[in-house]
């Protein structure tokens, strides 16, 4: 299967860590991040989020994300799963893995991939509650998270 | 050509994406942006607020772009995945 995927339908966590964790015999430490829908940022009552992507772009710009995390420290395995479509409050919206052989460069690819995917990759949501939509706007501290990384 | 809007530019134009004729050679993005203003002013004003990014088939591109009818133009707003 494709290391970047890109779906409506739901994941789940316990095949995606066996999955990095079965990668390579060497595979010390698999470190998993997941993302859910929180209670609305824009609005009161939050229904639901919507997201879409563009398609294509999308999954180019996450694996070029991969690559930069390889070159800088040495993985056995990445994997991303992003949904789409109309997500509730509580659904998992992201999940972001890492297979290396000791944890601290696992920890950090996480983190690195992570930030890299909140502020480059191609999707956006809109929060919808009963009084209509309102687009999620991009947040400054997520752009300083992905600075910090240039500099290191 | 097609032109693929995202995020919130969606609420200014009634279709994800528009159908735009390009004519003559070196027709560039400043050109398009000439002769979108007029017919969606609206569209417009979003498409120059900083922070939107230029896609021509796929890859990012700058405004002094040249375009051809085959291509694939998008204009992506600030992200907001994950």
């Amino acid at each position: 299967m494709a290391r970047v995927r890109i779906d409506s339908a739901d994941f789940d966590v316990t095949d995606l860590y066996r999955e990095l964790g079965a990668s390579s015999a060497e595979v010390g430490a698999v470190v998993g991040f997941v993302g859910q829908v929180r209670a609305g940022d824009a609005v009161q009552d939050l229904q639901y989020l919507d997201l879409h992507h563009y398609p294509g772009m999308t999954e180019r710009l996450i694996e070029d994300i991969l690559q930069q995390a390889e070159s800088r420290w040495p993985l056995l395995a990445a994997l991303v799963y992003h949904r789409i479509g109309p997500l509730q409050p509580g659904e998992q919206i992201v999940f972001v893995g890492v297979a290396a052989r000791h944890r601290g460069e696992a920890f950090e690819a996480a983190s690195f991939i992570m930030d890299y995917l909140k502020t480059q990759a191609t999707f956006w949501k809109r929060e919808i509650d009963q009084k209509g939509s309102t687009w999620v706007e991009s947040r400054a501290s997520d752009l300083a998270r992905k600075h910090q990384w240039q500099g290191k | 050509m097609q032109i693929l809007l995202f995020g919130r530019l969606r609420d200014f134009h009634n279709q994800p994406s528009l159908q735009w004729s390009v004519r003559g050679e070196g027709y560039n993005l400043d050109q398009l942006f000439r002769e979108l203003a007029p017919v969606h002013p609206e569209l417009m004003a979003e498409l120059l607020k900083p922070g939107v990014l230029i896609a021509v088939n796929q890859q990012f591109v700058n405004r002094d772009q040249n375009l051809v009818d085959s291509d694939q133009l998008a204009f992506l707003p600030p992200v907001t995945g994950g």
